[in-house]
C-alpha cells in the first residue's frame, strides 16, 4: 500500500498485518528448507525440528485472522483495502496448509527412516521438485509484499512445471516399486511425501492468484492461463 | 461521458452538459449524468464538490435566488427542465425534496401534510384522510402519529420530523424524490430509519440522495456518482465503485487516502 | 494561576466596580419608574370609580363627571387606526421581506419607513391637520385616526419585517419544494411561522398610539359631549388630560389623573400580553 490513509491509524494497522503475514511466510519457509533438509540427509533431528514449530504457524493463523476480522469491522474497508484484506485472509489460509504440507514431509521423512531407508529409493529425485517449490513459495511472498503482478503470472506457470515433475516422479516410483515389493512402504511415504511438494507449490499459486486480486480487483482462481494473463496485461 | 453505465434501465432524468454559475463563479462543469427510474443514485464527494449544487438543480430550486443560473439540459421524461418557460411550481409538485435540516409546517401534523396535496388537488374530506394515512404509513411513521394528528407538527423528536418531511414530499405523488443529507441530522436509529424508507420508497420514486457519509451511499445507492470540484468524475454501478473504481481519485476519497 | 497574585486581584477589583455601578445605574432607573408609578397610582387611584365610565366630562366649573366619552372616542379612534394600519403595515412587510427585498422599491420604503419612525409626532398632527383638517373644514375622528395610523404603520411594517427574516430560509424552501406559489408560501407557512412576533409588534404598536397626545390635537380635538359620529370632532384621553391637568377645577385635575392612570394601566397590560404571548409560541 502505498499512499497513506487520512487515519494513520489504519495504516497502521494495515501494516502491522502485512508485517505479520510475511512474518508468517518466512517461517513457512524456512519450515520447508529444514524438512528438505532433513530428506536431502535423512536426518530425524531436523525432522523433528520442523514438527516442533509447526504449533506457531497456526498460532500465527488465529492471530492475523482476529486482527483482519478486527480491521474489517472498524473501518469499513472497501475498494482496493477491502481487496487486500480479502486476499491477505486467504494467503494466511494458504500459508497455514503449506505449513501443515511440510510437517507432513518430515513426518513422511521419519517414517522412510524408521522403515528402514531402502537403498537406491530415488528421494534424491524429489530434490529438483523441492527446491522448485521452495522457490515459488520465497518469490511469492516477494511479490505480495511488492505486488508485484508480472511475477504472480511466472508463478503461476511455475505450478504447471511442478505438476509435471510430480506425475514424472510418480511413474518412476511405480517402477521402483515393481522391481522390488519390499520396498512398497516406504516408497508410499515417499509418494505422500512428494504429494506434499506438488501441494506447497499449488498454496504458492493460490497467494499468486490473491496478488492479482488485489492488483486488478479480478478473481483468477480457477480461470485458464490465457484469460489470467490478459487479466494482468 | 465518463463511465455512463449503458444499463438495461430507464432514465428518469438525463442530464447533458450542466453547468452552473454562482454570479460569476462555477459550481459546475459540464455535468453529463443519468438517473435512472426507480432506483437510488448517491452523490458523493468533498465539501463544495457541487453535489447539492446538482441536486438542487434538478427541480430549479436555485431559480429563487438571483444571480444563480443553470446552463445546459436537464431531460425529466423528456422534457428540458432548464427551459425559461417552464413552470416551476408545477416542476416541484413533480420533484420533490427533503432537506437536511427537518422542516415541519407550523401546523398540525394533518396540515402539514394537506397543505401540498391542497396545492394541486381538489380532493373531499374523506379521501384527504385517507391521502394523509398513506403517506404518513409510507414514510413508515403512521403508527406513531395516527394518535395526534392534531398536534402541531414541531412536537415530534427529529428524527420523527424528518420522516413527516417525508411523509409531506411522498404526499403530493411525485415521479422524482430529492434527499439532501436527508440524515445528517439524525441519531443512528433515526438515520437506520429512514435509509429503510428509502429502499422501499425506491420501488415506486426514482431517488437522488446527497450524502457525505460514504458508508450510507453505499448502504443506500443503487448508483454513484463522485464529484470533485464542480466536475463529475466517477458514475457507475454502486458495488462497482466501492469494489473496484475506475479512477485513481475515485479510489482515494472512498478509501480515505483523500487530501 | 495562583489565587494569589496580583493580575487576579486587580481582576476580581475591576469585576466588583464594574457589578456595582450597573446595580446602582438599575436602582436608579428602578427607582425612576416606581416613583412614576407611585405617584400615578396615589393621584389617579381615587378616580378610578363606577362614575368615571358612566359620566361624561364635565362643563368648567360643574361637579363630578367621568370621562365616558374620553374612553369611547379613544376607543374608536384608535380602534380604528388599528384597523386600517394592520393589514397594510402587514402586506407591507411582507412585500418588503418576500418580494422586495433588495430591490429599489424596497430599499426606498425602508428608508422612508425609518424616517417616518423617528419623525416627531406633531410633525405627522399638522400634516394630517393640512390635508384632512383644513380641507374638509372641520376637525374630526376619522382625522385622528389617519394621524395614529401613519404612526402605527412604520412600526408594524418594520416589526413584520424583521419578525418574518427570523423564519429561517429552509422552512421557505421545503413549503416551495413541494411546488407552492410565492404568496402561499409567504402567507400560509412564512407568516404563520412569525405569527406570535407579529402580533406582538401589534400589541406594541397599540401601546405606542393609545397615548399619543400631540397629532390628536390637531385632528381629533376633543368634545365635551358624548359623540360617535367620527366625523365630527370627538373626545379622547389623551387631549382631555392636557386639558384638565392644567386648569384650575378640582375635579378636572382628579379626572386628568384618573385618565393618565388609565392609559398607563392599558399600556401595562399590552406590554404584559405581548411579553406572555411571544413566550409561549418561542416555548411551544
Amino acid at each position: 500500500m502505498s499512499d497513506k490513509h487520512i487515519s494513520s491509524q489504519f495504516d497502521v494497522e494495515l501494516n502491522s498485518i502485512s508485517t505479520h503475514v510475511l512474518e508468517m511466510g518466512g517461517l513457512v519457509e524456512s519450515q520447508l528448507h529444514q524438512a528438505i533438509y532433513a530428506l536431502v540427509h535423512m536426518s530425524t533431528e531436523t525432522a523433528d525440528q520442523v514438527l516442533d514449530n509447526e504449533r506457531r504457524i497456526n498460532e500465527m493463523e488465529l492471530s492475523i485472522d482476529q486482527e483482519i476480522i478486527s480491521t474489517i469491522g472498524r473501518r469499513q474497508p472497501t475498494a482496493r483495502d477491502l481487496r487486500f484484506l480479502m486476499a491477505i485472509s486467504r494467503t494466511t489460509q494458504n500459508l497455514e496448509r503449506a505449513g501443515d504440507e511440510v510437517a507432513r514431509i518430515a513426518r513422511m521423512v521419519k517414517s522412510i527412516i524408521q522403515s528402514g531407508t531402502p537403498r537406491n529409493l530415488p528421494t534424491s529425485e524429489l530434490r529438483l521438485a523441492a527446491d522448485l517449490a521452495s522457490t515459488m513459495l520465497r518469490k511469492t511472498l516477494d511479490s505480495f509484499a511488492r505486488l508485484d503482478t508480472s511475477t504472480a503470472v511466472d508463478i503461476i506457470k511455475h505450478d504447471y512445471q511442478i505438476d509435471d515433475e510430480y506425475n514424472g516422479f510418480l511413474r518412476k516410483l511405480i517402477t521402483y516399486m515393481m522391481e522390488d515389493p519390499r520396498t512398497i512402504s516406504p516408497s508410499l511415504d515417499l509418494l505422500f511425501l512428494a504429494k506434499s511438494i506438488e501441494r506447497v507449490g499449488d498454496h504458492a499459486k493460490n497467494i499468486a492468484e490473491q496478488i492479482i486480486f488485489v492488483v486488478k480487483g479480478e478473481d483468477v482462481r480457477h480461470s485458464p492461463l490465457d484469460q489470467l494473463e490478459s487479466v494482468v496485461r | 461521458m465518463p463511465n455512463t453505465p449503458t444499463l438495461p434501465v430507464k432514465n428518469a432524468i438525463e442530464i447533458r452538459n450542466l453547468t452552473f454559475f454562482y454570479g460569476t463563479f462555477k459550481g459546475l462543469e459540464g455535468v453529463n449524468l443519468d438517473i435512472a427510474e426507480n432506483k437510488v443514485t448517491a452523490f458523493i464527494g468533498p465539501s463544495g464538490c457541487g453535489k447539492s449544487t446538482l441536486l438542487r438543480t434538478l427541480n430549479r430550486m436555485y431559480s429563487l435566488y438571483p444571480g444563480q443560473r443553470a446552463e445546459g439540459e436537464i431531460n425529466l421524461y423528456g422534457n428540458n427542465i432548464l427551459d425559461k418557460n417552464q413552470d416551476l411550481n408545477l416542476l416541484r409538485a413533480q420533484v420533490g425534496m427533503v432537506f437536511q435540516k427537518p422542516t415541519p409546517f407550523p401546523m398540525s401534523i394533518y396540515d402539514n401534510i394537506a397543505f401540498g396535496i391542497r396545492l394541486y388537488e381538489n380532493l373531499s374530506t374523506a379521501e384527504m384522510d385517507e391521502r394523509v394515512e398513506w403517506a404518513l404509513t409510507k414514510a413508515a411513521i403512521w403508527g406513531e402519529v395516527k394518535d395526534k394528528l392534531g398536534q402541531n407538527g414541531l412536537s415530534l423528536s427529529g428524527g420523527q420530523q424528518q420522516r413527516l418531511c417525508i411523509a409531506r414530499s411522498v404526499a403530493v405523488k411525485p415521479s422524482v424524490l430529492l434527499l439532501d443529507e436527508p440524515t445528517s441530522a439524525l441519531d443512528p436509529i433515526s438515520t437506520g430509519k429512514v435509509e429503510e424508507l428509502v429502499h422501499e420508497l425506491k420501488k415506486d420514486y426514482t431517488i437522488a440522495i446527497v450524502t457525505h457519509n460514504m458508508q450510507q451511499a453505499a448502504r443506500c445507492s443503487d448508483f454513484t456518482a463522485y464529484m470533485y470540484l464542480g466536475k463529475l468524475v466517477e458514475f457507475g454501478a454502486t458495488e462497482q465503485i466501492f469494489f473496484k473504481p475506475q479512477r485513481t481519485e475515485t479510489e482515494d476519497y472512498i478509501t480515505g487516502r483523500f487530501g | 494561576m495562583t489565587p494569589n497574585s496580583s493580575l487576579y486581584q486587580r481582576r476580581k477589583r475591576a469585576n466588583w466596580i464594574g457589578l456595582t455601578l450597573s446595580m446602582f445605574a438599575m436602582t436608579l432607573g428602578l427607582i425612576a419608574l416606581l416613583w412614576i408609578l407611585f405617584v400615578l397610582f396615589s393621584n389617579g387611584l381615587a378616580a378610578l370609580e363606577l362614575s368615571l365610565f358612566t359620566n361624561d366630562t364635565p362643563a368648567p366649573g360643574s361637579v363630578g363627571g367621568g370621562l365616558r366619552n374620553a374612553i369611547v372616542g379613544s376607543l374608536m379612534i384608535v380602534g380604528l387606526a388599528v384597523l386600517v394600519s394592520t393589514p397594510v403595515g402587514i402586506l407591507a412587510g411582507i412585500y418588503l421581506t418576500e418580494f422586495g427585498d433588495t430591490s429599489k422599491t424596497a430599499e426606498f420604503t425602508r428608508f422612508v419607513t425609518d424616517i417616518m419612525l423617528s419623525a416627531p409626532s406633531i410633525v405627522l398632527g399638522l400634516f394630517v391637520y393640512a390635508i384632512a383638517v383644513v380641507t374638509v373644514g372641520n376637525f374630526s375622528g376619522y382625522a385622528g385616526s389617519l394621524a395614529l395610523s401613519l404612526i402605527a404603520i412604520p412600526v408594524v411594517m418594520r416589526t413584520t419585517e424583521n419578525m418574518l427574516r427570523l423564519v429561517p430560509g429552509s422552512l421557505r424552501e421545503a413549503a416551495f419544494a413541494l411546488g407552492a406559489p410565492r404568496w402561499k408560501v409567504s402567507t400560509m407557512v412564512t407568516l404563520r411561522a412569525a405569527k406570535s412576533g407579529v402580533i406582538t409588534g401589534l400589541l406594541l404598536a397599540l401601546a405606542r398610539i393609545s397615548g399619543e397626545t400631540a397629532p390628536l390635537l390637531f385632528t381629533a380635538l376633543n368634545n365635551q359631549f358624548f359623540s360617535t359620529n367620527m366625523g365630527a370632532p370627538m373626545a379622547n384621553l389623551p387631549v382631555v388630560i392636557f386639558q384638565f391637568a392644567m386648569s384650575p377645577y378640582e375635579n378636572w385635575i382628579q379626572l386628568a389623573w384618573g385618565g393618565a392612570l388609565l392609559i398607563t394601566l392599558t399600556v401595562l397590560l399590552l406590554n404584559i400580553m405581548a411579553r406572555v404571548f411571544f413566550r409561549e409560541k418561542v416555548k411551544a
